[in-house]
């Protein structure tokens, strides 16, 4: 074994070290760790085929593709099923692996760190694993690149790093770093060898023998890196740095207590805005309950403004009833609309604000024990209680309640609305812009009903392509702001709600917004469900006469699903404002959060419906992609093939260079075509064997004796070579051959010329000689 | 008449004239003329009796120049080759009697049977073409040229070439037994008189020398000068061989393919034409190693098998003329 294989096999063994070593930063981030070990095992596999092809001395393209099919093939023995023979992955296989991605974004989509046992997830990371293990290689060992090496392992790094509210701690650094300054150290230092320089003798067991003496500059190389490192790591204690708070929270209007880790439901939507804009979520409420809770509701906004929605003033006398007592059922909600009576035991955490007037309850709330300082607002459903006099349930409270599930059939028969509540909930303010009503009356136009109107607003909303979420819009949610959200198109449940509240109003269905919480966050040991200041939320309610009031949800792109009974725009009336794309619609419902870890565990049967008509509406076009990649794939050899032919004759200089690209020619044509062609071939025995595919074709032969002539000319003789056509020599060559081939010869000229591979691997080594001339390398 | 034209029609000349003794074997006269014509000395080695002496004879008789015969015998002294000062009493003098080598073309019979002594003799007068006696050194007259022949079957009372020696050959050739119908017309021919007393020379050595000038405007191109130094040192890196081809194996290479161009009336050397007589030319000089040996593969088919896997040098530089 040379001693360059060995300086490669020891830079890949660092390599995987290195890359194992960085991924450790990914175990605050799952609990499951077995990922080190498989992505190690993985890494160990690739890295190791990729030792095995550099010792066959492949070129690093060939490689790179090996190494990257080898780590599709072993995931796909890993987790894929409906393997053909054991071994070649079907469309079951990547449907399988599909699945369980799929599962694994949900995981990670749901949960905060660590997320749960997840096989998917589990897949992602030991894929990403594996994956930097091969750039790794490939920039260390197969470019010898190893500086560039720390790019991918810093990508691996990341990746927690980003995804981890609380980042990575240090220690998490610290594996991965050392792994990267042993694979440069190891570099330098062979580099420093093949300079020769400082030799030094000892005396080793297998007798004296003398080696590069790099102590020295090892000395100074450590301390600069120990001086450089200590810098890195003191400056940003030392130098005064904004907080994150200042930073973020500056553009906040009206921060209330801004007390470290507290939140504040003075104004609930104010305080939405501000939470969900935390840098660092964090938990708010506990919530014990059998089911997963969904939708936790603290404050109902009715009063539209200029600039914002206002509560409604709420005379605690009059207005509220007792916790104590029973609590009455929700406005216009008739016996017709089925649900189930549940119960959930909520607890805020000290996060929670203790001077809330709002306490989160569920909707159609039967009982709360939450103490007799809190009342119950049956118009809004909510509990709330005098600020000054309430008595914080810092243990807690119990939560009877009903769902409420109606049919898309009761919403679209409900009768019409009293007026009491239209004055009230229906009522546009003279000042509301008038595009807002222009485009409501747009969008619900063709709607057959208030339901169907509601619906079509909704979908405009929760269209792929028509909004995007963010959370960092310059705007608020007052009429102004509504208009403007109207045209940018962008914005969060704020602009969402407040819009489809007002859009319902000005084609006159009954609207509020409400603020409360979203779904949990994650959940933590046993069933607790965690809701972040990340889970906080705000949604429009609109009422129908015989349902009452009806959540809608009108945000897309935050996990949050519609309805039941107002599904995606599958269940759209004809007519609709804006056709459904099938495959921008498919994936939200494909990414719907389900709390089963388990891949394979049973999920509703409506979801499976839904998802799969989603992804029956999407196959048609993947079809269509797979046919045209397919056609396309097929035909790019044959056109490589006449690019190449093409370029060999344009760059033609003299005589002797058409003699050789005729030559180069002839020879591709008839490695294309299978006949022979070997090395140790002076032109005379080439034509001599050439002779024997012609066919005793007269033309030919005399073309092929031109073209040697001209060839043995051009390379060997003082004299020019004689005045022949070798282009046409060798095109009449090269007919009179493709007639005298079989059609599988034939066609397979056409569609898979062999001579593909001398003539690629012919112009990578120019490229990589080119690339190595610019390169300074020390003489070895 | 083009000097290639010339060389061609008095090569062919002399080759018939080789030919009305020798019969069918075409392809061994040529390449004798071929070392005559690129300068280089013949060694003939075969089992008694095909005709080594005969080929040698016919083509020092084809051609109308002085030839010396030596018949190296064990008892035979380097001053028989080289010659000798002789005290003349009458002149009261030390007079040179030149040897056997002063002439243009020497036949040297059986060179392995004189003793090494008398074989290294040849050594400088084939590489130097000079005699060096008693501190006198002596021209030989261009052109020169030794044709030894060697029997390889007996072993008894012979010694075998030095390396240094058959170094200094340019080419070994076997003859081969003849083709029965050529058997056949040699027993009619030979049986009554001795052909060789008829051949007439067809040439003489001057006009020899005007086409050694010609062999050496053949143009040899970095292509197949990279060749031939592809094959030369592809026999020094061969697993089967104990010692490979010399640089001066490379240079015989390279001037036995210009005669061998100029042969074909062409005034550049191909691949071809060192493939033709790599084996000619590089064979004797190999020594095959005991693994080759056992494994019943000689020299030639060595060389050979380095021919079918030693790519030629494919492109030209282009735009670039060499040489």
């Amino acid at each position: 074994m040379t001693a360059r294989t060995n300086e490669r096999h020891k830079m890949a063994l660092l390599g995987w070290l290195a890359t194992v070593a960085t991924s450790l930063s990914f175990s605050p981030a799952l609990a499951d760790k077995r990922f080190v070990l498989i992505g190690a095992l993985l890494a160990a596999l690739v890295i190791c085929a990729g030792a095995v092809l550099r010792q066959l001395k492949a070129p690093w393209p060939v490689v790179l593709i090996v190494q990257l099919l080898l780590l599709l093939e072993l995931l796909a023995v890993g987790y894929g099923k409906g393997l053909k023979y054991n071994v070649v992955p079907t469309d079951k296989t990547f449907a399988g692996i599909a699945q369980v991605l799929r599962a694994g974004v949900t995981t990670a989509q749901e949960y905060a760190a660590p997320a749960p046992k997840s096989a998917g997830l589990t897949l992602m990371v030991v894929f990403l694993i594996a994956m930097v293990a091969i750039l790794v290689d490939l920039l260390a060992v197969g470019l010898g690149r190893v500086p560039l090496a720390g790019l991918p392992l810093l990508t691996l790094y990341t990746v927690p790093v980003a995804v981890l509210p609380t980042g990575v701690p240090i220690y998490a650094f610290v594996p991965g770093a050392i792994g990267y300054i042993c694979m440069l150290t190891t570099a330098e230092r062979e580099r420093l060898a093949h300079w020769g320089r400082l030799v030094r003798r000892s005396e080793g067991p297998t007798g004296a023998h003398e080696t590069v003496d790099t102590s020295v500059l090892a000395a100074t190389g450590r301390k600069v890196s120990f001086l450089a490192l200590s810098a890195a790591v003191l400056l940003p204690f030392v130098i005064p740095a904004f907080a994150p708070s200042i930073l973020d929270g500056g553009r906040q209007p009206g921060r209330g207590s801004g007390a470290g880790g507290t939140l504040s439901f003075d104004d609930p939507m104010v305080s939405l805005a501000q939470s969900l804009r935390r840098p660092d979520p964090v938990d708010v409420l506990l919530v014990e309950s059998d089911e997963r809770p969904e939708y936790l509701r603290l404050a109902v906004l009715d009063q539209p403004g200029p600039d914002a929605w206002r509560t409604r003033p709420i005379d605690l006398a009059g207005d509220t009833v007792q916790l104590d007592q029973e609590l009455p059922a929700p406005v216009g909600l008739s016996t017709a609309v089925v649900g189930e009576n549940r119960g959930m035991h909520i607890l805020p955490t000290s996060n929670f604000p203790s001077d809330s007037p709002w306490l989160p309850v569920p909707f159609a709330s039967q009982d709360v024990a939450a103490g007799n300082e809190w009342a119950f607002v049956p118009e809004d459903q909510t509990v709330t209680g005098a600020v000054d006099s309430a008595d914080f349930p810092t243990d807690g409270y119990d939560v009877d309640y009903r769902t409420v599930e109606p049919t898309a059939e009761q919403l679209t028969s409900a009768s019409s609305t009293p007026n009491d509540i239209v004055d009230r909930y229906a009522s546009v303010p003279e000042d509301v812009p008038a595009e807002i009503g222009t485009t409501a009356r747009a969008v619900v136009s063709g709607a057959g009903s208030d339901y169907e109107a509601a619906v079509l607003l909704q979908d405009f909303f929760r269209d792929g392509d028509n909004f995007d979420y963010d959370l960092e819009v310059g705007y608020g949610y007052g009429y102004g702001a509504m208009v403007e959200f109207l045209e940018e198109r962008r914005g969060f449940c704020q602009q969402f709600a407040a819009t489809m509240a007002m859009m319902a109003r000005e084609v006159g269905i009954p609207s509020r917004i409400v603020v409360g919480f979203l779904k949990p966050e994650r959940l933590d040991q046993g069933s607790d469900n965690v809701f972040t200041s990340d889970n906080v939320h705000s949604w429009p309610e609109l009422y129908f006469e015989g349902v009452g009031w009806v959540r809608f949800e009108p945000t897309p792109g935050n996990g949050a699903t519609p309805p039941a009974y107002a599904p995606r725009p599958q269940a759209n009336p004809p007519g609709g404002p804006r056709p459904p794309v099938a495959t921008a619609t498919a994936q939200p419902e494909e990414l719907r959060p389900s709390l089963d870890p388990d891949p394979g565990g049973a999920s509703a049967p409506a979801d499976s419906s839904s998802s799969k008509s989603g992804s029956d509406g999407a196959l048609p076009s993947e079809r269509w992609l797979v046919a045209l990649g397919a056609l396309i794939l097929s035909v790019l050899p044959s056109l490589l093939r006449s690019a190449i032919r093409r370029r060999r004759t344009s760059q033609l200089v003299d005589q002797i260079a058409a003699a050789e690209a005729a030559w180069l020619e002839l020879r591709d044509s008839m490695i294309d075509l299978g006949l022979p062609w070997k090395g140790s071939m002076t032109p005379r025995a080439r034509e001599r064997e050439t002779q024997r595919f012609l066919d005793g074709d007269p033309a030919g032969l005399s073309a092929l004796r031109r073209l040697t002539l001209s060839v043995e000319q051009a390379r060997y003789a003082s004299s020019s070579p004689p005045d022949t056509q070798p282009g046409d020599d060798v095109s009449k060559v090269v007919s009179s051959l493709t007639r005298a081939a079989d059609r599988g010869q034939r066609l397979r000229a056409l569609l898979m010329p062999a001579s593909l591979v001398p003539d690629l691997r012919a112009e990578a080594a120019r490229l990589r000689e080119q690339w190595a001339t610019r390169r300074v390398r020390p003489i070895p | 008449m083009s000097s290639f034209e010339t060389l061609a029609t008095v090569t062919d000349r002399v080759c018939k004239n080789i030919e009305r003794v020798i019969e069918g074997k075409a392809q061994v006269v040529r390449t004798a003329i071929t070392v005559l014509l690129a300068e280089g000395h013949l060694l003939i080695e075969d089992v008694p009796g095909v005709g080594k002496t005969m080929l040698s004879k016919s083509l020092a008789r084809s051609i109308d120049c002085s030839v010396k015969r030596i018949q190296f015998t064990p008892d035979l002294l380097p001053s028989d080759v080289t010659g000798v000062s002789i005290y003349n009493r009458e002149t009261r003098e030390f007079e040179f009697r030149p040897g056997g080598v002063f002439a243009n073309i020497v036949v040297g019979d059986e060179i392995n049977r004189a003793s090494p002594k008398t074989q290294s003799a040849l050594l400088e007068c084939m590489e130097e073409r000079q005699v060096t006696v008693d501190g006198t050194t002596y021209e030989l007259t261009a052109p020169f040229m030794v044709i030894a022949t060697q029997n390889p079957i007996e072993m008894e009372g012979t010694y075998s070439l030095p390396e240094a020696q058959r170094d200094r050959f340019m080419s070994r050739l076997s003859m081969g037994y003849p083709v029965p119908r050529s058997e056949l017309a040699m027993l009619d021919s030979h049986s009554a008189a001795n052909p060789l007393d008829d051949l007439e020379p067809v040439t003489d050595a001057a006009e020899i020398a005007k086409l050694v000038d010609v062999v050496r405007t053949v143009h040899v191109s970095e292509a197949v000068k990279q060749y031939a130094i592809d094959i030369t040192s592809a026999t020094r890196r061969s697993p089967d061989l104990r010692l490979g081809a010399s640089p001066r194996a490379s240079l015989h290479l390279i001037r036995a393919a210009r005669a061998h161009a100029a042969l074909e009336a062409r005034d550049y050397v191909i691949p071809d034409d060192l493939q033709t007589l790599a084996v000619p030319v590089l064979a004797h000089r190999l020594i095959t190693n005991l693994e080759a040996q056992m494994g019943g593969r000689g020299a030639e088919q060595i060389v050979s098998a380095l021919l079918r896997s030693i790519p030629i040098p494919e492109q030209a530089p282009s735009g670039r003329r060499d040489g």
